[in-house]
C-alpha cells in the first residue's frame, strides 16, 4: 500500500516545497504553517470539487437567471466559508506566536498568515476551476456546455480575491466568521421560503438579482451575469465595494497588528479604536476587577469542606436533566459512558442549544427547499444536501468536544464508551425529530400535490443522516486527536478513506428515493460496526500522546 | 501488587525507548526510576500503566497479563504524569469529584479522607477554582490529593520532585509514600535527584538509553555505584556522579 501512494506523497511534498519558498524564507514560517498545510491541502483539492458537484447540479435544474444568479451569490460565500475556515487554527497559533515569552514580531505572523491565505486561494482556484468546469460539463451536456464551463471558471477564479479579503478581515476580527455563516443559512432559508409563494415568487423572479446584491459575493456575480448574457450593465459599479475592500486590507492588517498585543480585541473593537492608542491603566482596571469579581465569589475552605461532606461534587452535573430527551438519553447511556459524557459534555444547556438551532434550521431549511422545488431531482438533491449541513451543524459540537480525549486516555475508561454515548445521543434525538420531519414532509408534499409517500420518505431519511454521519464525526475527532505515533500511517488512511466514502456514498445516494433509503440504513450498520472494530483497535494498542501544557492549562 | 515485566521493548519510530526490560517488584516497595533525559523513564512509567503498549514483552500484575482495556485492574493503578491531566475550564473540585468516580474510590468516607488531604496540601481554599486558574504546583497537588483519596494499589509518578510543588507539598508526599509503602502500596517514580532517591526508596532502576542497567537496592547503588564504589557498569557510574554532582 505504502508504494502506491508513493507517487501522490512524492508531488504533494514537492508541493510543499513550492508553497514553502513562495511564502519566505523567515526562520519563523514553519512554527504556523507545518500544521496546517496537511489539512490545507485537502481542503484546496477536495472542497472546490465536493462543492462544486452539488452547486452545479442544483444550479443546471434551476431556470430562472435571477435564482440563479442569487445562488451563485451563496454558494460563493459558501465557498469563501470553506476556504477561510481553516485559518482560525492558525490564527489561534498566532496569539502564541505574537505573545511575550517568543520573540517573534506581531508583523512577521500577520504577514505569513497573508501570504498562506494567497498562496492557499492560488491553489483553491485552480482545483476549483478545473473541477467546477469539468463537472458543469458533465452535468449540461447537451444544453450549453461552453457557458457552463465557464461559469465554472470565473467561480473558482473569483474565489480568489474574496477569499483572501475575507481571511484578512477574518484575522482580524474573529467572530466574522460566525455572523457570516448565520446571515448566509438564514439568508438561504428566508429567499426559499420567499421563493414559494406566487406573488413573492414571481417578485422574486423578476428582482433575484437584487437579492444576490444582499450578500456581497453578489457584487461579482451581477456583472458577471450581465457579460454572460451579452448585455450592458452599470452593475460594474458594484465591484467598486470589492475594489474598496481590497484597498481597506492593509488598514486591517496594521489594527491587527496592534491588537495583537492585548487579549480583549473585542473590547477595542466595540470602541473602534486602535488598542495601541488605549491607556494601560485602563488595561489593567480591568484585570484587577475580573480578578475581584472572581474571587468575591469564591467559598471559603470552611463552606468548601461542608460542600464535599456533603458529596454534592460526585453528583454528575448532566444528572436528572430537565429536558425529556435529555432524560432518554441518560437513561440509556451506562455508568462508564455516563463518566464519559462528563468528561466531555459541559451541561446541557450549551449542547441543547446548538442542537436545537440544527434541527430548526434543517426542518426550516428543509420545509422551504421542499415547497419550492421545481423538479423532484431538485427535491431529492435539496433533501440531500440539507441533511448533510444539519448533520454537520449537530455533529461539530462533538467533534469540539473530542479535544477531551486527550484527557480520558489517562483514566481508566474505554474509548468505546465515548464513541458508544455520543452514537447513543445522537440517535435519541434523530429518533424524537423522525415523526415531525416525516409529517413535516407529508404536509409539504401534499401542499405540491407530490406522492405524500416521498416527503415522508424525505423526512425520514434527514432524520437519518446525522445518526449515519455520527460514527465518522466519532472517528475524526479520535483519529485527529490520537495522534497514531509508531502505528501505519497508510493503514490508517486506508481506514479513514473506506470510511469517508462510505458516508459520502450515503448522501449522494439520496437522490434516489428508496436505493436512498436502503443505502442510508446499510451505511448506518456498516458504521456501527466500523466504529466498534476502531475502537476495540484503539482501546487495544492505546496510543502515546504526549500530555501537552495545553491541555493542564 | 506483584509486578513483573518481562523483556519489555517500546520504539518510537526509529527511537528505542526501551529495549528488553525485565523486572519484578513486590508490594510494599519503592522503587526509584533514575536516568539521563530520554532514557525512557517515563515511558516505562507508561508502559506499567497501560498508556503505552508495549512492542514486544509482558506487563503482569499479580500473575495476570496486563491489558489496557482490562479496567478492573487499571482502576488499581494510579498514573501521575508531570503535567497531570485535568479537565479544562471547570473547577478542581469537579476535576477531583471525576476522578474519584473513574476509580470507583467515591465510596464511603471519600469525601472525609479528600477534605484531609486538601487540607494537608493547603489546597481546600482552592477548591472551586477553576482548575485553568491555578498553578501547575496546585495542579500537582490537586491531582496528588486524588491520588491519595484513591489510594491504588500501585502508585506511579513521573518527576514527583520537579512536579512546581511548594515545600509543603514535597513534604506531604514524602511522608505519604513511605506510610503508602507500609501500607503494601508499591511506589514507583522517577526523578533525576540522586538525593532524593536515596531518602526514598528501597530500590533502585538506573535506565540508560532504554536499557536496565542497575536495579538493586539503594544500599547496594551506594556501594556499588559512584566513584567511591566498584565501577562494574562505567555507564551506572557515570550517571549516578552525573546525578550526584550535576
Amino acid at each position: 500500500m505504502t508504494h502506491l501512494l508513493q507517487p501522490g506523497t512524492a508531488f504533494l511534498q514537492a508541493a510543499r516545497r513550492r508553497i514553502a519558498a513562495l511564502l519566505g524564507a523567515d526562520p519563523r514560517r514553519p512554527w504556523i504553517v507545518r500544521a496546517f498545510s496537511r489539512v490545507t491541502g485537502s481542503w484546496v483539492i477536495l472542497a472546490p470539487l465536493f462543492l462544486g458537484f452539488l452547486f452545479f447540479h442544483w444550479m443546471v435544474a434551476e431556470q430562472s437567471p435571477g435564482i440563479r444568479n442569487a445562488g451563485s451569490a451563496f454558494f460563493l460565500q459558501l465557498l469563501i466559508l470553506a476556504f477561510s475556515g481553516h485559518l482560525s487554527g492558525a490564527r489561534n497559533h498566532r496569539h502564541h506566536a505574537a505573545c511575550s515569552w517568543w520573540p517573534f514580531p506581531e508583523e512577521a505572523v500577520v504577514d505569513l498568515l497573508l501570504r498562506q491565505a494567497l498562496v492557499r486561494g492560488i491553489g483553491f482556484a485552480c482545483a476549483g476551476a478545473v473541477g467546477f468546469a469539468a463537472t458543469a460539463s458533465v452535468l449540461s451536456v447537451g444544453s450549453r456546455p461552453i457557458g457552463w464551463v465557464l461559469q465554472g471558471v470565473v467561480i473558482g477564479l473569483w474565489v480568489v480575491p474574496l477569499g483572501v479579503l475575507f481571511d484578512g478581515v477574518n484575522i482580524r476580527w474573529r467572530w466574522v466568521s460566525r455572523y457570516q455563516a448565520a446571515i448566509v443559512f438564514s439568508g438561504m432559508a428566508s429567499f426559499l421560503v420567499l421563493r414559494r409563494f406566487p406573488p413573492l415568487g414571481l417578485w422574486l423572479d423578476q428582482h433575484g438579482d437584487a437579492v444576490a446584491l444582499v450578500m456581497p459575493s453578489g457584487w461579482l456575480i451581477l456583472p458577471w451575469a450581465d457579460w454572460l448574457e451579452g448585455r450592458a450593465s452599470i452593475r460594474w459599479g458594484y465591484l467598486a465595494p470589492v475594489v474598496l475592500a481590497l484597498l481597506a486590507l492593509p488598514i486591517a492588517w496594521r489594527q491587527l497588528r496592534a491588537a495583537g498585543r492585548f487579549r480583549e480585541r473585542t473590547l477595542f473593537l466595540l470602541w473602534g479604536e486602535i488598542p495601541e492608542n488605549a491607556p494601560q491603566g485602563f488595561v489593567d482596571q480591568i484585570h484587577t476587577s475580573l480578578a475581584e469579581a472572581q474571587s468575591a465569589h469564591l467559598p471559603g475552605p470552611t463552606a468548601n469542606a461542608d460542600a464535599i461532606l456533603s458529596r454534592a461534587f460526585l453528583v454528575s452535573p448532566l444528572a436528572d436533566p430537565p429536558g425529556w430527551v435529555q432524560r432518554q438519553v441518560w437513561r440509556w447511556w451506562t455508568p462508564e459512558q455516563r463518566i464519559a459524557a462528563e468528561c466531555m459534555v459541559r451541561g446541557w444547556n450549551r449542547r441543547g442549544l446548538a442542537d436545537g438551532i440544527g434541527w430548526v434550521s434543517m426542518a426550516c431549511a428543509w420545509g422551504a427547499l421542499l415547497m419550492f422545488k421545481r423538479s423532484e431531482g431538485s427535491q431529492w438533491f435539496a433533501g440531500a444536501v440539507v441533511s448533510g449541513m444539519v448533520a454537520i451543524i449537530t455533529l461539530v459540537p462533538w467533534i469540539s468536544a473530542f479535544s477531551q480525549v486527550g484527557v480520558i486516555r489517562m483514566f481508566p475508561i474505554r474509548l468505546q464508551a465515548v464513541a458508544a454515548l455520543r452514537w447513543k445521543d445522537t440517535a435519541v434525538r434523530c429518533l424524537v425529530v423522525v415523526p415531525i420531519l416525516v409529517l413535516g414532509g407529508t404536509v409539504a408534499a401534499g401542499i405540491n400535490g407530490d406522492p405524500l409517500e416521498v416527503g415522508a420518505l424525505i423526512g425520514f431519511q434527514v432524520a437519518l443522516t446525522p445518526v449515519v454521519l455520527s460514527p465518522l464525526a466519532t472517528l475524526y475527532g479520535l483519529l485527529n486527536l490520537v495522534r497514531l505515533r509508531g502505528t501505519s500511517g497508510a493503514f490508517l488512511k486506508v481506514v479513514v478513506a473506506v470510511v469517508c466514502l462510505i458516508n459520502i456514498l450515503s448522501v449522494l445516494l439520496q437522490f434516489l428515493p428508496l436505493l436512498g433509503l436502503i443505502t442510508g440504513t446499510l451505511c448506518l450498520g456498516l458504521n456501527a460496526v466500523i466504529l466498534h472494530c476502531g475502537n476495540r483497535w484503539f482501546d487495544a494498542c492505546r496510543i502515546d500522546t504526549e500530555i501537552t501544557a495545553s491541555t493542564m492549562a | 501488587m506483584h509486578l513483573e515485566l518481562s523483556r519489555v521493548f517500546k520504539t518510537y519510530g526509529r527511537s528505542r525507548a526501551l529495549d528488553s526490560v525485565s523486572m519484578s517488584l513486590e508490594p510494599g516497595q519503592v522503587v526509584a526510576v533514575l536516568g539521563a533525559n530520554g532514557a525512557g523513564k517515563s515511558t516505562l512509567l507508561r508502559v506499567l500503566s497501560g498508556l503505552v503498549k508495549a512492542d514486544h514483552g509482558e506487563v503482569r500484575y499479580d500473575d495476570r497479563l496486563f491489558r489496557h482495556d482490562d479496567l478492573e485492574l487499571r482502576r488499581r493503578i494510579f498514573f501521575l504524569p508531570d503535567f497531570p491531566p485535568m479537565l479544562d475550564g471547570v473547577s478542581m473540585l469537579a476535576n477531583l469529584g471525576v476522578l474519584l468516580k473513574v476509580y470507583a474510590a467515591d465510596g464511603p468516607g471519600a469525601p472525609e479522607r479528600l477534605v484531609d488531604w486538601l487540607q494537608k496540601l493547603d489546597l481546600l481554599e482552592l477548591a472551586e477554582k477553576p482548575i485553568n486558574t491555578l498553578s501547575r504546583g496546585q495542579i500537582y497537588k490537586s491531582a496528588l490529593a486524588a491520588l491519595m483519596t484513591i489510594d491504588p494499589e500501585l502508585w506511579l509518578l513521573d518527576e514527583p520532585l520537579a512536579s512546581g510543588m511548594d515545600p509543603r507539598g514535597l513534604s506531604v508526599l514524602r511522608s505519604e509514600v513511605r506510610a503508602a509503602a507500609a501500607r503494601g502500596r508499591t511506589v514507583v517514580f522517577s526523578t533525576q535527584i540522586l538525593e532524593a532517591a536515596e531518602r526514598l526508596a528501597d530500590r533502585a532502576c538506573v535506565l540508560h538509553r532504554g536499557e536496565l542497567r542497575l536495579f538493586e537496592s539503594i544500599e547496594t547503588l551506594r556501594t556499588r555505584g559512584g566513584a567511591d564504589g566498584d565501577p562494574s557498569d562505567p555507564v551506572v557510574a557515570a550517571l549516578l556522579d552525573q546525578l550526584r554532582d550535576p
